[in-house]
């Protein structure tokens, strides 16, 4: 700061005594790079300049920081004056302070470009260059000079000025939906809303953002775009990012909201620490009605940037209702409602995004989080579950399914109501009897006979019946032919038998009926039983001999008795 | 008494001998998410250790107890010779009646096919039951907890059942030699807990793997580099275990083939019979784990 002062001072004393209005430019352009908060060197770089429009420029922001004082009134006055009065008469208009060459870039905190001190025009010229720049009312944000005047006086229309007179009727109100400001007493001293400082949704319409409003590009408006664009690419490329800002933010007069050139200029601005044009660029287009999500999330960052936790959630609970929120906007709103822990707010926005992005897993995932750490685990479970069964071949499938292994099984609808699972496990019971068919012929499927089978083809049915009656009460289709009805409670996200069991819209086979399967089922399965095992079961009832074979060889025992024993 | 102390020694022999070189399976790391109590797996254990201990053990240890009543200055037969020859005696017509013999099946001698059954629950000895039952322990609670206790029984029984016939009418000669145990259901147990749970971990008593860990944590003890915590078992994946297991069978099964008959004491075709019939398994799991299987999520 007190290099900050030093250079203020030095710059005074040197526009004062030496009368060297360049060198005084730099010095207190200087200063104000460092300190950009001392309104008395706005006021005397306004005098080391000798553009009106860059002089006002310099006024506002002395303004912006003190409203009362009465040099910057005074000296705003007189050089409207004297603009007004070149622009009708067009004498040559008289540099206030000195006849000094303009500077080729304001590198303040309020980004202006004029014409070098090579290419300065007579004052005749640029009176009639800037006259619109400067009225409210003739802000033709789709006048763009053409290419060769480009490094010349006409530069980016000072964004804040503008909406500071539109928005002064209606400053008075905003000043109490402001949130408290690092500098209380200047804050309520201002005419001018902080933009930034008020929730969008109370933003007044302004008359120069709904001339901005995003609308349809005609093709002239287009190839100009693109000539700009090539040109700051150009600028780019030689590292003249100054000169590089202005056409993008040319772009942006024609195309509030153009994401290449909103991009590029926040960037840029912000790697040169002209923050506050940042953020003047991207509350206009977001006044201007953009539907753009990145100018969204730029804003919700200076907000964040600035403390404003107010304004950045209200943007964030405006984004992710965009059209064009696509799933990686609504992940990002929603890890940060995470991240801070307002669960409420993150599942209100993962909740309203799934609708439009159904097979999302990364939101079903979320979702699942959210509600693990709300220590509801049958929701959590049902999201999870949700997005692994999308496939365990991504990132998140592969999460989501980890985290379903932490949880009982999750039972659906597909699953209950499916036949080909209920006759699988029939198959079941017919593999078995089959075995015991196969061995009660002599391990000879030729000599199973038709009695076999046919205990095979009734097991396979006694099991269908009975798994019916059992697991499988739900198969899709016989539930309401049998005059089943949907369960009503007791299915939602309740733990039964080991399994979660998700809310189904099954039909169910009545108690009565699953009763009567169950035992017609299990005759079945004895029937089957018997007829699979004949051979067995007779054997059963008298076992024929075993024909152990003699011993004698191998066991011989030097007592006779004990061979006569074992019949040796 | 002495007896007990038999049991015991046998006991520590075999299995020291069998898990000095290859891991013992005595646990599952995996997690149960169905039951908690796998009761079916558990009363399989009871059954089989049952069978054992109230029917077979006096029978199959009938020839040691005669060695210890035989005294060869005494001609006479004392009450303790007389009842160890008699109880030896049923012991090998009660393995020829109720064990798995092609024979027996096929001509439907003694009780037939029954033998199917009888022969699952019956042992040879003491530490070859307790080799089985450490197995069905390790790997049957999971396989019970997705398929459910009564699913899991006939998956069991099925599994058996294909072991013995697998081994009889493979075999082309002994096929009258009887086949008692329960490790062919068990081996298909492990083909199903291979199926499905391949990546699982499991902890194994192997000696080799115990000294190399036991000389890795001494040096960790000693030059500090790394926090290990010394255990008696060692975690082996499911895969490397059964596929091992499943080597070791097939081996010895070509032989048998080969040579058309067992002439080691070991069915090991019944063995690869179950492995293989564990393929089965698919009929006999939870609806919602096979969907989840043929969706490449975890069970």
């Amino acid at each position: 700061m007190d290099e900050a002062q030093n250079l203020f001072r030095e710059g005074v004393l040197t526009l004062r005594n030496e009368k060297n209005a360049a060198k005084a430019q730099q010095l207190l352009m200087h200063s104000l790079k460092l300190n950009p908060q001392n309104e008395m060197a706005w006021l005397w770089l306004a005098r080391a300049l000798n553009e009106p429009r860059q002089q006002l420029d310099c006024i506002e922001r002395a303004l912006r920081i003190n409203p009362e004082n009465e040099q910057a009134l005074a000296l705003r006055q007189e050089i409207l004056a004297s603009a007004k009065n070149s622009t009708t008469t067009r004498p040559a208009a008289p540099a206030p302070t000195g006849t000094t060459p303009v500077p080729a870039f304001l590198p303040v905190k309020k980004l202006t470009t004029t014409g070098s001190s090579k290419t300065a025009k007579p004052p005749e010229q640029q009176a009639q260059e800037m006259p619109q720049v400067r009225s409210p009312s003739a802000q033709n944000v789709s006048a763009a000079p053409p290419p060769e005047k480009v490094r010349q006086t006409q530069g980016i229309v000072p964004l804040r000025a503008t909406q500071t007179q539109n928005t002064a009727v209606v400053s008075s109100s905003q000043t109490q939906a402001q949130p408290p400001a690092a500098n209380p007493s200047k804050r309520e001293t201002q005419n001018i809303a902080p933009l930034a400082a008020v929730p969008l949704a109370e933003l007044p319409e302004i008359e120069s953002a709904r001339a901005a409003r995003p609308r349809q590009l005609s093709i002239s408006d287009k190839r100009r775009i693109e000539a700009l664009l090539d040109k700051a690419n150009v600028y780019v490329e030689a590292n003249e990012l100054e000169a590089a800002v202005e056409q993008w933010v040319k772009v942006l007069q024609i195309q509030v909201d153009h994401e290449e050139a909103m991009r590029s200029a926040v960037r840029v601005l912000s790697k040169l620490k002209y923050m506050e044009d940042a953020k003047e660029l991207v509350w206009r287009a977001l006044n201007g009605g953009t539907e753009h999500p990145s100018i969204y999330l730029t804003a919700i960052e200076i907000a964040e940037r600035e403390g404003d936790r107010v304004t950045a959630d209200d943007l964030r609970d405006r984004v992710v209702q965009l059209s064009q929120a696509n799933e990686s906007v609504v992940i990002h709103i929603a890890d940060y409602f995470i991240r801070t822990k307002a669960y409420a707010r993150a599942l209100d926005v993962l909740q309203k995004s799934l609708p439009s992005h159904p097979d999302s897993q990364k939101i079903l995932v979320r979702i699942g989080n959210v509600y693990d750490e709300m220590g509801n685990e049958a929701e959590s479970a049902h999201y999870y579950d949700r997005a692994a069964q999308l496939g365990t071949g991504t990132k998140e499938g592969q999460l989501a399914d980890k985290k379903m292994s932490q949880y009982v099984p999750m039972l659906s609808d597909k699953e209950r109501g499916s036949l080909l699972m209920a006759w699988r496990e029939a198959l079941g019971f017919g593999t078995a009897a089959l075995l015991l068919a196969f061995q009660d012929a002599g391990l000879n499927f030729l000599n199973l006979g038709g009695a076999r089978w046919m205990g095979v083809g009734l097991a396979i049915v006694g099991g269908y019946l009975l798994i019916t009656a059992t697991s499988s009460p739900q198969q899709r289709g016989l539930g309401r032919l049998m005059g089943g009805r949907v369960p009503e409670e007791g299915f939602d996200g309740e733990e039964h038998g080991g399994v979660i069991q998700q809310e189904t819209a099954l039909p169910m086979i009545p108690a009565a009926a699953r009763v009567i399967l169950g035992l017609v089922g299990a005759g079945l399965l004895v029937g089957a039983l018997a007829l699979v095992f004949s051979t067995a079961l007779r054997l059963l009832s008298s076992p024929a001999e075993s024909q152990v074979p003699d011993f004698c060889d191998a066991v011989y025992f030097f007592n006779d008795e004990l061979n006569r024993m074992i019949g040796c | 008494m002495g007896m007990l102390f038999f049991l015991g020694f046998e006991l520590l022999r075999d299995m020291l001998f069998s898990a000095a070189l290859f891991p013992l399976p005595v646990n599952d790391y995996g997690m149960v998410r169905y039951r908690s109590i796998p009761w079916m797996t558990i009363l399989l254990i009871f059954i089989n250790c049952s069978v054992f201990a109230f029917w077979q053990s006096p029978k199959v240890y009938a020839l040691e107890r005669m060695i210890v009543a035989l005294d060869p200055d005494d001609m006479n037969i004392s009450d303790d010779l007389y009842r160890a020859t008699r109880d030896y005696y049923d012991g090998v017509v009660d393995v020829w009646t109720f064990g798995y013999r092609a024979q027996t099946v096929q001509m439907g001698l003694g009780v037939g096919a029954f033998v199917a059954f009888t022969s699952m629950f019956m042992h040879g000895s003491f530490s070859h039951l307790i080799g089985n039952m450490l197995y069905l322990w390790a790997f049957g609670r999971r396989l019970e907890d997705a398929c459910g206790p009564w699913r899991f029984l006939l998956f069991y029984l099925c599994c058996g059942m294909i072991a013995g016939i697998g081994s009889a009418i493979i075999k082309t000669r002994g096929l009258d030699l009887p086949s008692v145990g329960a490790s062919g259901a068990i081996a298909g147990v492990l083909g199903g807990y291979l199926l499905l749970f391949p990546g699982a971990s499991i902890a194994c008593l192997w000696g080799i793997g115990l000294i190399l860990r036991t000389l890795y944590w001494g040096m960790a003890q000693i030059f500090g580099f790394d926090e290990v915590k010394w255990t008696w078992t060692v975690r082996m994946r499911a895969f490397f275990l059964l596929a091992a297991f499943a080597a070791m069978n097939i081996v010895p099964s070509l032989e048998i083939i080969q040579e058309g008959s067992n002439i080691v004491g070991i069915d090991y075709l019944a063995h690869l019979s179950g492995f293989l019939g564990a393929l089965i398994i698919f009929l006999f799991v939870r609806k919602d784990l096979l969907a989840r299987y043929f969706s490449g999520r975890r069970l």
